[in-house]
């Protein structure tokens, strides 16, 4: 509707409010958003780059890969069960690596692994390393050798990949001997054999269930707890927790959107309500008002988004690196569709105020 | 066809156990071309007179004809387009759309029947803009006009749908003599040009004489 | 005092809605709030409440609880450093235990029962006296971590049971359920869970500080004179865990922001309402009202209108708190409450400084002049 878009630009700071406060929640949106994303991103990369569908654990290990241990003879029972392709080992050892030409230990996460990672090349010569992109913002460089541990391990660095992160700590992805040698160093009483890993991730054969297949090699081995990719993830620590916590607020932050648009839609219809007599006597009916209405909600929301989204993106740029944030296209669309459902709502609600307003309180004080 | 026809209109609101009566048994008939002159003091009945008559209140008894239009079995949507097509109106506090410059306030009419883009629309616009002499304030807002010139533009936009009837209440409450004389004789002339009728209400006595006919009104009831 | 309250009278709905959405963003702040500190208190509560105000881990450890380990030699070490109180070693560790009759992590945490380390949060019960005996998390009662029951520590040749004698409030570790036990405890269970275990050694030393002395001057001290740590004050140790500082100050930005959209909301508000009034208020002037006068009404509507919304946001807090799960309980912290609602009332008065510009800009003359005017 021309009139309604009339308004806006003409009578602009009356909508700046409005459409200010609105912006401002798009922002908390988004970095709630990030943060989440963000978070969960950094966590659990590692996992989520496996090829393999399934992983198993050592049952009182608990789905926690750094207390699993998985042996040579249980690693045969779970390649001898039908519908198993493969099987590939893996382990984790959480260690500080000395960054050169900085005094700063970075969080890493070396990683001995057997292949079959998305993303990861075939596992390097010993002492040499893959190393995840984070790493690069704590001024790691292409060919540095990181010394890693208590008893500085040299690893050097022979490339970058992406998205492989353990628990927030930089993945270092190492062929497992050289993993194990790290392991046992920077934690003894966690050390483990040789051809011993804490996790075998397994390869299922094309058209077997996966589910029917955990359930077979943990009945084989007797002692094993065999779950799926994405159950793995969820059970990191933590992880579930910070879903849960976040939702929550994202929710409560959608909701309070509706409602201050609802407020200030409110007050507008308020204060216009004699301006709007007038245009009913002049014969605009209801539907043409609340259309106008809604018109101005959704120029409003659209402003409020483009405006919030680059003051977001802005903030990300200010943030330091070691604060997980990370704005996905999908968290943006997400919360645009969001903000919108809120904002039509809200505004709606000023809907009967309108539909009520008497044409007849256009002529004077009544004589 | 008569531009107003009032027959036995009579208007009462309920107050605590009895009524208030504003208007009461109202006749009235108001040729497509006479300029009719409501004087009344304060509390006479004569804005709801007004009002019934533009289709802004629903008489209680009694029936309205308007341009041939019986308006008083019009449904609130039929009386809405009913005053967007036959009626002018012009308050008595002015109420300009604020955000709208003065053409586009004399055009609002048109652009709630939706012909607000035709060409047709904006040349009657700025034709009725030049005979009020407000050509040179076409594109201002009424933040930037005088009172007179809003006045002006109010009388424009009344105009600008060629309504059968223009319903002008205390036009010249707010002005000064020079100035209340200058409307009423734009009123006039733009009425007299169109062959459209009017009713004035005013207490102003200074003004009655540029009407065709006076009525009085008192407590609700008109003078015979 | 008494036209501000008229005047809210009269125009119910307009304030109603106002303080509505100031109580909504006052509940947004509450929320985050609360929801913070538990998920900080699940990943670090237990190392907040042990009684230690100075923790030392070892040099590479990176602040990571997890990843420190200390000879025992460093407690002597530690506490012979000038300025240090007592000191007595804290073993952290996650171990697979039997409770409530399923299988569960948990965290252990060992102390010398004379010394730096203990819980300090007891809220039923008492401390343990000797081995065997632990203090768990007074969240995890109803799974089998009541004054009462009995823990099992689970390990690959056998069990080591732990009466549990007294519930502590924020007593988890690692978003898992915390038992405090003594240092002896700690090193039989770790025995338990890794019989191959050569020696079983202590995550950090925690100590407290003489009297007198600051917590961060004594750790800055510590780690100057002992050879291969890494000491701070425990306050620092919290905010400075790996993962908690990201969070933290990710959420300051979140809740800076929450706070400005409460302060715009208000001050806007109260701007629309004085324009709105200018006729009233221009009357009032005219016939003798001072502009003091009416600015201390315009503050009289604003701190009614904050606090009004502070009422409702902590009601909102209250009742999202009956309502959680006991597994993720939202608290009701009087402390978080008073402390943001402060804030937020001191911030709304700044808000009103525009309306007030306005209030202040009005010309009594202006009353002279007839109606008519463009409305």
């Amino acid at each position: 509707m021309r009139l309604a878009l009339r308004e806006l630009r003409r009578s602009r700071r009356r909508f700046v409010p409005t459409t200010g406060a609105l912006a401002l929640l798009v922002v908390l949106l988004l970095m709630l958003g990030g943060l989440l994303d963000g978070l969960y991103i950094g966590s659990t990369g590692a996992l989520r780059s496996q090829d393999d569908e399934l992983v198993t654990f050592d049952r009182s290990a608990r789905e926690s890969t750094l207390r699993s241990r998985i042996e040579p003879d249980t690693r045969a029972a779970i390649e001898a069960v039908p519908g198993v392709r493969g099987t590939s080992g893996f382990g984790i050892a959480l260690v500080g690596a000395d960054v050169p030409r900085t005094d700063e230990l970075a969080d890493a996460a070396v990683m001995g692994y057997e292949g079959r990672v998305g993303g990861v090349p075939a596992p390097p010569a010993p002492g040499r390393a893959w190393a995840d992109r984070s790493l690069e913002a704590r001024g790691v460089r292409v060919g540095d050798v990181l010394r890693v541990g208590p008893t500085r391990i040299p690893l050097r660095v022979i490339g970058w990949v992406d998205d492989t992160n353990y628990l927030q700590q930089g993945g270092l992805w190492v062929e497992p001997g050289t993993w194990r040698t790290v392991l046992a160093e920077s934690r003894p009483g966690a050390a483990v054999g040789d051809d011993v890993f804490q996790n075998v991730w397994v390869d299922v054969a094309p058209g077997a269930d996966p589910a029917r297949v955990a359930a077979a090699i943990d009945a084989a081995t007797g002692t094993t707890r065999t779950i799926t990719r994405a159950e793995a993830v969820l059970a990191l620590p933590g992880i579930r927790e910070q879903n849960a916590t976040f939702t929550q607020i994202i929710g409560v932050t959608f909701l309070v959107a509706g409602l201050v648009v609802a407020l200030f839609f409110a007050l507008l219809t308020l204060e216009r309500t004699p301006m709007l007599g007038v245009l009913k006597a002049l014969g605009a009916s209801s539907r043409q008002l609340v259309g106008a209405l809604m018109t101005q909600t959704v120029a409003v929301t659209v402003i409020a988004f483009v405006t919030g989204g680059v003051i977001a993106l802005s903030l990300d740029r200010l943030i330091p690196p070691e604060v997980p944030l990370v704005v996905t296209p999908d968290r943006a669309g997400f919360v645009a569709v969001g903000v919108f459902v809120a904002a039509v709502i809200g505004g709606a609600v000023s809907l009967r105020r309108i539909i009520r307003i008497d044409p007849a309180s256009a002529i004077g004080t009544g004589t | 066809m008569p531009a107003l026809v009032l027959q036995n209109v009579r208007k009462t609101y309920p107050s605590g156990d009895s009524e208030i009566v504003a208007l009461d048994r109202a006749n009235l008939e108001v040729p497509d071309d006479q300029i009719l002159a409501l004087v009344g003091p304060s509390g006479s009945g004569k804005t709801t007179l007004l009002s019934i008559a533009g289709g802004l209140l629903s008489a209680t008894e009694g029936h309205v004809v308007v341009g041939g239009h019986h308006i008083t079995e019009y449904s609130a949507k039929q009386l809405t387009a009913f005053r967007r097509a036959e009626v002018g109106f012009v308050f008595q506090t002015v109420n300009l759309v604020p955000f709208l410059t003065a053409r586009e306030n004399v055009m609002v009419a048109a652009e709630l029947a939706g012909r607000g883009t035709e060409k047709a629309a904006r040349a009657r616009a700025d034709q009725l803009l030049e005979e009020l002499g407000l050509a040179h304030r076409a594109e201002n807002l009424p933040a930037q006009l005088s009172g007179g010139e809003r006045q002006r533009v109010a009388i424009g936009r009344a105009l600008m749908n060629e309504p059968k009837l223009i319903l002008v209440d205390e036009p010249t409450s707010a002005l000064d003599t020079t100035l209340g004389n200058q409307v009423m004789a734009l009123i006039v002339g733009e009425v007299k040009a169109r062959r459209t009728a009017a009713i004035i209400v005013t207490h102003d006595t200074r003004m009655t004489h540029y009407a065709d006919r006076t009525v009085e009104i008192t407590d609700g009831i008109l003078a015979a | 005092m008494r036209l501000a309250l008229r005047e809210i009278r009269r125009t119910k709905l307009r304030f109603s809605l106002l303080a509505g959405a100031v109580g909504l963003l006052v509940f947004l702040i509450l929320f985050q709030s609360t929801l913070l500190s538990t998920l900080l208190s699940f990943f670090s509560g237990a190392l907040a409440s042990q009684s230690g105000t100075v923790v030392v881990y070892s040099e590479d450890a990176r602040k990571n609880p997890e990843g420190s380990i200390l000879p025992l030699a460093t407690v002597d070490a530690v506490a012979a450093v000038p300025g240090v109180g007592a000191a007595g070693p804290f073993g952290v560790d996650t171990m697979t235990a039997r409770a409530g009759g399923a299988e569960l992590d948990v965290a252990l945490l060992g102390y010398r029962l004379d010394g730096p380390g203990r819980p300090t949060t007891l809220v039923s019960g008492r401390l343990p006296r000797d081995g065997g005996e632990g203090v768990a998390s007074n969240i995890d009662a109803d799974r089998g971590f009541a004054v009462g029951d009995t823990v099992r520590i689970v390990g690959p040749d056998g069990t080591l049971p732990i009466r549990i004698v007294g519930l502590a409030r924020d007593a988890r570790f690692s978003v898992q359920p915390g038992v405090f036990v003594s240092y002896a405890t700690f090193e039989d269970a770790s025995r338990v869970k890794n019989p191959d275990a050569l020696a079983i050694l202590p995550s950090m030393v925690v100590a407290t500080p003489d009297r007198g002395v600051a917590p961060a001057v004594a750790a800055a001290r510590i780690t100057r004179t002992v050879d291969g740590v890494d000491a701070l004050s425990r306050a620092d140790a919290l905010t400075q865990l790996p993962g908690v500082a990201a969070v933290n100050s990710s959420f300051s930005i979140i809740q800076g922001l929450a706070f400005v959209v409460v302060t715009l909301v208000v001050g806007i508000f109260f701007v629309i309402l004085t324009v709105q009034k200018a006729a009233a208020l221009t009357l009032l002037r005219a016939i003798g009202a001072s502009s003091g006068r009416l600015v201390r009404s315009l503050l009289a509507q604003v701190l009614l209108v904050m606090l009004g919304g502070i009422v409702v946001g902590a009601g909102l807090l209250l009742l999202a708190s009956l309502g959680s799960s006991p597994s993720f309980p939202i608290g009701f912290d009087v402390g978080i409450v008073v402390t943001r609602g402060v804030v937020l009332v001191v911030l709304a008065a700044v808000a009103s400084l525009a309306a007030i510009r306005r209030v202040l800009r009005i010309d009594p003359i202006a009353a002279t002049v007839p109606a008519g005017v463009e409305r």
